[in-house]
C-alpha cells in the first residue's frame, strides 16, 4: 500500500518540477521578450487563449468517452497542471498588474473565479474523498435527502410516542425548539467542512442535561434519539462534503464558456482598435 | 440495495431501485420518502409517473381493508391503496442536468452581457482598457488615436480581420490610418523620421554608430553583459526597422502613469556598446559638458583664484542690490537656476561684470570709430592747424575707412583726393553726396538713410535689418557747436567760413563719456566717430550683429581678401584696438545657414532642440553643504591658470571649431564617478532616461 502512494508522490512532485521548468522558460522568454521590445502581450494573450480553449476542451472529451483521445485520467493530469500554468501565463499577460477598464476587469476577474474554482475544486477533490473514506458510512448523495426525512419521521414517532406515553412536555418542546431544525434540512455545512464537532457536540449535550428533569419513559424514548442525532450529523458531514464536490463545477464550468466568449471579444477588441499589432 | 438491471437511459426504473446511475437526467426525490423506494422512476419530461398510495390495506378476515378508514372506494382487489397522491411525488433534476442548465445560463449571460456593453451609446468607456495619460486626456475622443472606434461590435469584428490581414506599421489597412499614423498626426515635433530609432533616418543612424564605434570601439572583456541581454540582442529590431510607438510607448494605464519609462536594458539592447548599468561600463563624461568652447572668452580658473582675490568687485547680495565683496568667490554671485531648474543661467553683464570691466568698454585709449572723414585742403588745414588738437592717442585712420566705403562708395573709390567728384582743390566741402550724407544724418532723415544703405548693399540683402542700421546713423548726439558747424557745411559754406572754435581736449574728455559721437577736426580731414558708452551699445551690437550675418563663415576664416562693405565694417568694428572690444568677452560661431555669428549670451539654451543628453542642476542644488558646485565642476589648478592670453587682444577670429585648447572655461572635466557616486541603481536611480533622450533631433 506504501509503495503506490510513494509512486504517487514521486509523480506528482515531477509534475510539479515539470510545470516549475516550463514557468521559468515561460518567464525568461517573456523577459527576453520585453527586452527585445517584440510584442509580447500578443504572445503571451495568444498563447492564454490556446491553453484556455484546451482546458475546457476537458469539459468535452468526458462527454466523448468512445473517442480514442487518450484516458480521461490523462486528460484530468493534464488538465490540472496546464490549469496550473495558465495562471502564471495570465500575471505574464497583464504584467503583474491589475487591469483598469470595466471590460478587462470583467475579463480578469472570470479568469481568476475560473482559475481559482479550478484550484479549489483540485484541493477538494484531493482532500474531502480522503474525508469521506475516513468517516463512518457511506452514503449516496441522492439517498441523503430520503434517509434525512426517515430519521426525521423515526424521531417524530418517537415524540409522539412519549407525548401519549406521558403527559409531560419537555421530550415535545425539545423537539419543537430544537430537534426539528436540526432534522428538516441539511445543517452545520461550512462547520463539517472545518471538521467542526461544535454544533453536535452542543446538541448532545442539550439532549444530556435534559434527562434529567425526563421521567424513566422519557428517558427510554430520548435515548434512541441521540444515536438519531448522531445518524443526521453524519448524514450531513457527507452533505457537505459531497455537495461541495459535485457544486464546485457549477461555477468552474459555466464560467468557463463565459470566459471563452469575453476572450474571443477582446481578441477583436485588441486587433481592431490595433494598439498591440501596429 | 443494488440494482440488478439499473435505470433506462431515461432515468426510468426497470426495477425495485432508485436511478443512481451518474448521467441520469431524473431520480426519484420526495417519493422515496414517502415510499422508501421509486418503482418505476420519473418519465423522460421529469413528470413523475409513480405516485404512492395513501396507505397500505390490510387484510382482515381475508379482506383487504383501508388501514386508515377513510378510503371509500376501498383498496384494490390486489391489496394496494386506490388512492394515490396526487401530489407528493416531486422530481428534480440531476446533477448533470442541473450543470448543463448552469452552462447555457452562463453562457446566455455572457452573450447577453457582451452585446449590452458593446451596443450601449458608452460602449467605448466600458471597452476601454482604461484611463489615458493626462497628456492625452484633451483628445476629443477615441477616434483621435483609434479609426475603428466610431463603429459598433460587427465594425469591430470587421476591423479586426481587416487589420490582422493587412496592416502594418509601415502603411495602413482598409480600416483606416494605423497606430503610429494617428500618434503623428499630434506629435509632429518628432518629425519624418519618428518611427526610426531615436527619430533618426537609417543612414544617420549608421553614421553616428560608426563614428561612436571609432571613438571607443567595444570590447568584449569590457562588459559581457547579461545572458539576458545578450539573448534579446537576437531579436533585437533592424536598424531600419520602423517601429510601432506602442512598442514603448503604453497607453490606458492611468493617469500619472509615465509613457516614456523604458528599462536600461530595453535600451541597450540595440546599441553596439552595451554596459551593466551607469556605474559600470558607461563611458566618461570627459566631452559631455564642455565639448565647445565657452560662448564667452571667460575663464573661472582665474577670475576665482586670481582676480576675485586681488581686486573688489560687485555682487548682488541677499536683497538682488550690489555689494562690494574681495576673496574667495561664490557661484551664486553669477549665477542662478533657471525657472525649470534645468540650466544655471548667469546674472547679466551689469550684476556679474560690470564693476570691473565696464570702463575697459568705454577707454578713452582704443580707437573711435570712424564715420565719416574728409579730408582738407591744405589751405583749411593751416587755419585749423591753430584751433584744432589731435587726439592724443588716435592713431591714423585706414586709408579707406568701411563706413566710408559703405554710405559713400562713389567717392572712397577715387585714388586722389583732389579728384573726387565735389572735392575742391581749394578744400571746400561743396560735395553734394557728402552734404546730402550729413543732411540725412543732422536731420534724422532714416528713411533716405536706409535707402542709401540698400542701394549700397545690394538688393539681396535680406539677411539684415536695414532700418534699423540706418536709425543708428542719423540718432547723433554731437555736442551743440559741432552741429552747427556741420549744419553750416551742409548749407554750403566753406569749411574755411566756419567760424566755430574747434572742441577743445577738455571738452572731447568730457564729452566722451555722455555723448556717443563726435566731431574732430584736424590739419588732415574732418572725422565724423563714434564711442560706445557701455555695455550692449545699440549702435555696435546693431552694426556687429549685421556684419556677422552678412558674412560667409567659411570666406570669413579663409580671409580671401575679398569682403563686402559690410565685412569690411565687421572687421573693423571688432578690430582688437578697436573701441568697444565686443570680442574680448563675446566669441563668434557659425550659425546653421553658414554665416558668421556672434554669441552674445553665456548660456547654453538649445533653442528648444532636443538634444541626447540631459541635465538638470535644480535637483543637485539641495544636496547639502557638502555638496558645492565645485564639486562636480572642479576648477583647474593654479599653476595652470593662464592670466592673459594673447588672444584676448588678437583675437585669431577662430570661428568656434568645439577646441577645447583653444579655450576653455578653467574647469576639469566631469568625472563621472562624482554622479556614480549618488546616481546607483538602488539609491538615485541610474535609468538611461534620466540623462538621455530617445527622441532627438538630427540636426
Amino acid at each position: 500500500m506504501a509503495r503506490p502512494v510513494r509512486k504517487r508522490t514521486l509523480q506528482r512532485w515531477r509534475k510539479l518540477l515539470f510545470l516549475l521548468a516550463l514557468a521559468t522558460v515561460l518567464l525568461i522568454a517573456e523577459a527576453i521578450g520585453s527586452t527585445a521590445l517584440l510584442k509580447t502581450g500578443l504572445a503571451t494573450g495568444w498563447l492564454l487563449l490556446v491553453l484556455v480553449v484546451g482546458l475546457a476542451l476537458y469539459n468535452l472529451r468526458k462527454k466523448l468517452p468512445f473517442l480514442p483521445l487518450g484516458s480521461a485520467v490523462t486528460w484530468l493530469q493534464i488538465h490540472i497542471y496546464m490549469g496550473l500554468f495558465s495562471g502564471i501565463l495570465f500575471g505574464l499577460h497583464l504584467q503583474w498588474q491589475l487591469p483598469r477598464g470595466i471590460f478587462e476587469i470583467v475579463l480578469a476577474l472570470l479568469y481568476s473565479v475560473v482559475f481559482v474554482s479550478g484550484v479549489l475544486g483540485l484541493i477538494v477533490s484531493r482532500v474531502f474523498a480522503r474525508r469521506l473514506s475516513i468517516r463512518p458510512g457511506e452514503f449516496l448523495f441522492q439517498r441523503i435527502s430520503p434517509m434525512r426525512h426517515q430519521l426525521l419521521n423515526q424521531v417524530e414517532r418517537l415524540v409522539i410516542r412519549s407525548m401519549e406515553t406521558t403527559e409531560s412536555t419537555g421530550v415535545p418542546e425539545f423537539y419543537a425548539r430544537r430537534l426539528k431544525p436540526f432534522f428538516e434540512r441539511p445543517r452545520h455545512f461550512w462547520h463539517h467542512l472545518v471538521l467542526s464537532n461544535r454544533p453536535v457536540s452542543l446538541l448532545l449535550s442539550e439532549l444530556q442535561s435534559l434527562e434529567r428533569f425526563l421521567n424513566e419513559t422519557e428517558r427510554d424514548v430520548m435515548r434512541p434519539i441521540g444515536e438519531f442525532v448522531k445518524q443526521k450529523d453524519d448524514l450531513d458531514f457527507h452533505f457537505a462534503h459531497q455537495a461541495t464536490l459535485r457544486y464546485w463545477l457549477f461555477v468552474h464550468v459555466p464560467l468557463t464558456y463565459a470566459l471563452l466568449c469575453f476572450a474571443a471579444i477582446h481578441v477583436v477588441l485588441v486587433y481592431a482598435f490595433g494598439g498591440a499589432i501596429s | 440495495m443494488p440494482c440488478p438491471l439499473g435505470p433506462t437511459q431515461l432515468g426510468v426504473c426497470q426495477a425495485e431501485c432508485m436511478p443512481r446511475k451518474e448521467g441520469d437526467r431524473y431520480y426519484c426525490d420526495h417519493a422515496s420518502q414517502l415510499t422508501g423506494s421509486c418503482d418505476e422512476g420519473p418519465l423522460p419530461d421529469g413528470s413523475c409517473c409513480q405516485m404512492p398510495p395513501q396507505c397500505e390495506p390490510s387484510k382482515q378476515a381475508g379482506q383487504w381493508a383501508c388501514n386508515r378508514g377513510k378510503c371509500q372506494e376501498g383498496p384494490l382487489p390486489d391489496g394496494s391503496c386506490s388512492m394515490k397522491f396526487s401530489s407528493a411525488c416531486r422530481p428534480v433534476r440531476g446533477t448533470l442536468a442541473m450543470r448543463r442548465l448552469t452552462v447555457l445560463a452562463g453562457l446566455g449571460l455572457a452573450i447577453g452581457a457582451i452585446l449590452l456593453m458593446t451596443g450601449m451609446p458608452s460602449r467605448l468607456a466600458l471597452v476601454s482598457p482604461g484611463t489615458l495619460t493626462t497628456h492625452h486626456q484633451g483628445t476629443e475622443g477615441c477616434q483621435d488615436c483609434h479609426s475603428a472606434s466610431e463603429g459598433q461590435l460587427v465594425d469591430w469584428v470587421h476591423a479586426a480581420f481587416s487589420s490582422s490581414s493587412g496592416s502594418s506599421s509601415a502603411g495602413s489597412s482598409s480600416a483606416g490610418p494605423n497606430q503610429n499614423q494617428l500618434c503623428l498626426k499630434c506629435h509632429t515635433e518628432l518629425g519624418e523620421n519618428a518611427p526610426f530609432a531615436h527619430g533618426l533616418a537609417s543612414e544617420v543612424l549608421a553614421e553616428s554608430t560608426n563614428r561612436m564605434d571609432l571613438a571607443s570601439p567595444s570590447s568584449a572583456d569590457s562588459f559581457a553583459g547579461s545572458l539576458l541581454l545578450q539573448a534579446a540582442r537576437t531579436f533585437r529590431p533592424a536598424e531600419h526597422q520602423r517601429l510601432a510607438c506602442m512598442t514603448c510607448h503604453g497607453e490606458h494605464h492611468g493617469e500619472g502613469f509615465d509613457m516614456t519609462q523604458m528599462t536600461n536594458r530595453e535600451c541597450q539592447v540595440c546599441h553596439s556598446q552595451t554596459f551593466d548599468s551607469f556605474h559600470q561600463g558607461h563611458p566618461e563624461l570627459t566631452k559631455f559638458f564642455y565639448q565647445r568652447r565657452t560662448r564667452l572668452h571667460f575663464n573661472h580658473a582665474s577670475h576665482a583664484i586670481v582676480h576675485f582675490s586681488n581686486f573688489e568687485r560687485s555682487v548682488p547680495n541677499v536683497s538682488e542690490t550690489l555689494a562690494t565683496v574681495k576673496g574667495a568667490p561664490d557661484c551664486a554671485d553669477c549665477h542662478f537656476p533657471d525657472r525649470a531648474g534645468k540650466s544655471m543661467l548667469t546674472r547679466g553683464f551689469e550684476a556679474s561684470c560690470a564693476s570691473c570691466h565696464e570702463h575697459q568698454i568705454t577707454d578713452n585709449g582704443f580707437l573711435p570709430i570712424t564715420i565719416l572723414r574728409i579730408p582738407l585742403s591744405p589751405t583749411a588745414n593751416s587755419e585749423l592747424a591753430a584751433t584744432a588738437e589731435r587726439s592724443p592717442t588716435v592713431t591714423s585712420p585706414p586709408e579707406k575707412d568701411p563706413f566710408m566705403q559703405l554710405l559713400l562708395p562713389d567717392m572712397s573709390e577715387g585714388t586722389d583726393e583732389t579728384e573726387r567728384p565735389g572735392h575742391s582743390p581749394e578744400g571746400v566741402l561743396s560735395n553734394l553726396a557728402v552734404q546730402q550724407l550729413l543732411g540725412e544724418m543732422l536731420n534724422q532723415d532714416h528713411l533716405e538713410m536706409e535707402q542709401r544703405l540698400r542701394v549700397s548693399l545690394g538688393t539681396d540683402e535680406v539677411a539684415v535689418d536695414l532700418s534699423q542700421l540706418a536709425k543708428t546713423l542719423v540718432q547723433i548726439d554731437l555736442q551743440r557747436s559741432d552741429r552747427n558747424n556741420l549744419l553750416k557745411l551742409i548749407a554750403g559754406e566753406s569749411f574755411t567760413a566756419v567760424n566755430a572754435p574747434a572742441t577743445t581736449s577738455s571738452e572731447q574728455t568730457a564729452s566722451a563719456g555722455s555723448s556717443s559721437w563726435n566731431l574732430d577736426r584736424n590739419p588732415d580731414a574732418l572725422t565724423l566717430s563714434y564711442r560706445p558708452t557701455g555695455h550692449a551699445d545699440p549702435f555696435l551690437k546693431a552694426w556687429i550683429e549685421a556684419g556677422a550675418r552678412h558674412t560667409d563663415a567659411t570666406a570669413f576664416r579663409k580671409d580671401s581678401g575679398k569682403d563686402t562693405p559690410l565685412t569690411t565694417v565687421f572687421r573693423q568694428l571688432t578690430g582688437p584696438t578697436q573701441a568697444g572690444r565686443c570680442l574680448k568677452c563675446h566669441t563668434v560661431g557659425e550659425s546653421a545657414d553658414g554665416h558668421l555669428q556672434i554669441e552674445w549670451w553665456a548660456d547654453r539654451s538649445s533653442g528648444g532642440r532636443r538634444e541626447f543628453t540631459r541635465f538638470e542642476h535644480a535637483p543637485h542644488l539641495t544636496l547639502g553643504r557638502n555638496t558645492t558646485c565645485t564639486t562636480c565642476h572642479p576648477i583647474v589648478s593654479e599653476a595652470k591658470v593662464m592670466l592673459f592670453k594673447p588672444e584676448y587682444i588678437h583675437r585669431d577670429n577662430t570661428i568656434n571649431t568645439n577646441d577645447l585648447a583653444t579655450e576653455t572655461s578653467g574647469f576639469h572635466p566631469v568625472e563621472k564617478g562624482v554622479c556614480s557616486k549618488c546616481h546607483q541603481r538602488a539609491t538615485a536611480g541610474d535609468s538611461c532616461l534620466m540623462c538621455h533622450r530617445y527622441h532627438i533631433d538630427s540636426h
